[in-house]
């Protein structure tokens, strides 16, 4: 009868299984050099492997200095969650079909993070430009490739992202469809 | 005095509402009317054995003051094959062939690559939902949601969850009808929020020959 909302809750389950939900906090950050620039938004085509199974969905992504905001769609357009995190009010779910916020303000969080904010002390840069990070004790293994120049941003930005964690054989791939440097204003993370 | 500023009520209620009457002149129709109205809509849309059509679906955010724009090519088969494919900005397909459904994306740009994909079900459901949609199946879809009718100068349907958990999902879907009343023009799914997706089908052929290969699952 839900379809939509099976569809949801059946893709919430697989990426649940996919890592144990654990608490995340907003980490103090060193401030490192980062491949991104501090203020933007990004669309990215995500592809998610685990189980030797893949689920896709179009990420939607706002970040400003240590704020950010990600939200998630369907093939068809539903929004299948929004999450949202400032270093004063944490990590907040706005809306979840389904998904538990556990694994949103978790493992979710904290791959966000990882990904797309300035680098924490003690992410090691390995040679090939492959990054490895270990966060809640986790090991992800990260590779951007495939670097493009954007108007509005000095550096050039990865169209391609691969982060695996390799004992568990969770695998995701992001492919970027949109990217715009820009101050986001305050509302938006409200 | 008193006598004036009653007429000029009347006359401000009167101008509004010839101005309404000729600004909005839809019509929701009662249940007998809307019964034998679906009955012929129908069998308008079942006339057409195949579909094909390109599509392009907007994804309004509306906080964000953003849209999120796909396009791609739609083809249906009376009475159980579809193929949804986005061909920007990536490259994806769904094909559904009777019971069968696979998922595909295009890692190189250009061979399709199978997914395993854990939800079939759910996906079949929901291209179900989308072929009852366009065959006018419309007592399938009366088990899920309430059915309003409205009728202007093209015709609207709009689809209301009965479940609670499903409405705070998804509030309302509104189909668009061609004003033949023959094919199905538009679709917004409007969420609980602001947000919302239209989804327009143009270039609509209708009973053209499809290749068998369109529709192919390996």
């Amino acid at each position: 009868m839900n379809r939509f909302w099976g569809l949801a809750l059946l893709l919430s389950l697989f990426v649940t299984a996919c890592a144990a939900p654990r608490m995340a906090g907003l980490s103090a950050r060193r401030g490192g050099p980062s491949l991104y620039p501090a203020n933007f938004r990004a669309q990215h085509h995500v592809t998610i492997t685990a189980g030797g199974r893949q689920v896709t969905f179009t990420g939607y992504l706002l970040v400003q200095q240590s704020t950010w905001r990600a939200l998630a769609f369907s093939e068809f357009g539903v929004s299948l969650f929004d999450v949202t995190a400032s270093p004063g009010k944490g990590i907040r779910v706005v809306k979840s079909i389904g998904m538990p916020s556990s694994y949103l303000t978790g493992p979710a969080a904290d791959i966000i993070e990882i990904l797309f904010l300035p680098p924490q002390a003690g992410d090691q840069v390995l040679p090939g430009g492959r990054l490895q990070v270990i966060r809640r004790g986790t090991v992800y293994d990260i590779t951007y490739s495939d670097y493009a120049a954007f108007p509005g941003s000095e550096q050039k930005i990865p169209k391609h992202i691969l982060l695996e964690n390799k004992k568990t054989g969770f695998r995701l791939q992001a492919d970027l469809l949109k990217f715009e440097p820009m101050d986001i204003p305050e509302k938006y993370f409200e | 005095m008193k006598k004036s500023l009653v007429l000029l009520i009347a006359f401000l209620f009167l101008i509004g509402g010839r101005a309404s009457a000729k600004g909005d002149p839809t019509q929701e129709l009662s249940p007998g009317p809307k019964k034998e109205f679906l009955i012929q809509l129908e069998k308008n849309l079942q006339a057409s054995r195949t579909i094909q059509a390109k599509f392009t679906q907007e994804k309004h955010l509306t906080l964000f003051n953003d849209t999120l724009v796909s396009r791609g090519l739609f083809a249906f088969a009376a009475p159980d094959r579809l193929r949804w494919e986005i061909t920007q900005p990536f490259h994806s397909l769904l094909v559904m062939n009777g019971r069968g459904v696979a998922k595909y994306d295009f890692p190189d740009g250009q061979n399709p690559h199978k997914l395993q994909f854990p939800a079939a079900d759910a996906l079949n459901a929901v291209l179900n939902q989308i072929v009852d949609i366009h065959q006018g199946k419309f007592e399938e879809e009366e088990k899920s949601y309430d059915i309003e009718i409205v009728k202007g100068e093209t015709v609207i349907m709009t689809l209301i969850p009965k479940d609670p958990k499903m409405k705070r999902i998804i509030s309302r879907i509104e189909v668009g009808f061609s004003k033949a009343l023959d094919s199905v023009v538009s679709v917004v799914i409007r969420e609980s929020g602001d947000n919302w997706t239209r989804i327009v089908f143009e270039d609509n052929q209708r009973n053209v020959q499809l290749p068998d290969s369109l529709f192919s699952i390996q």
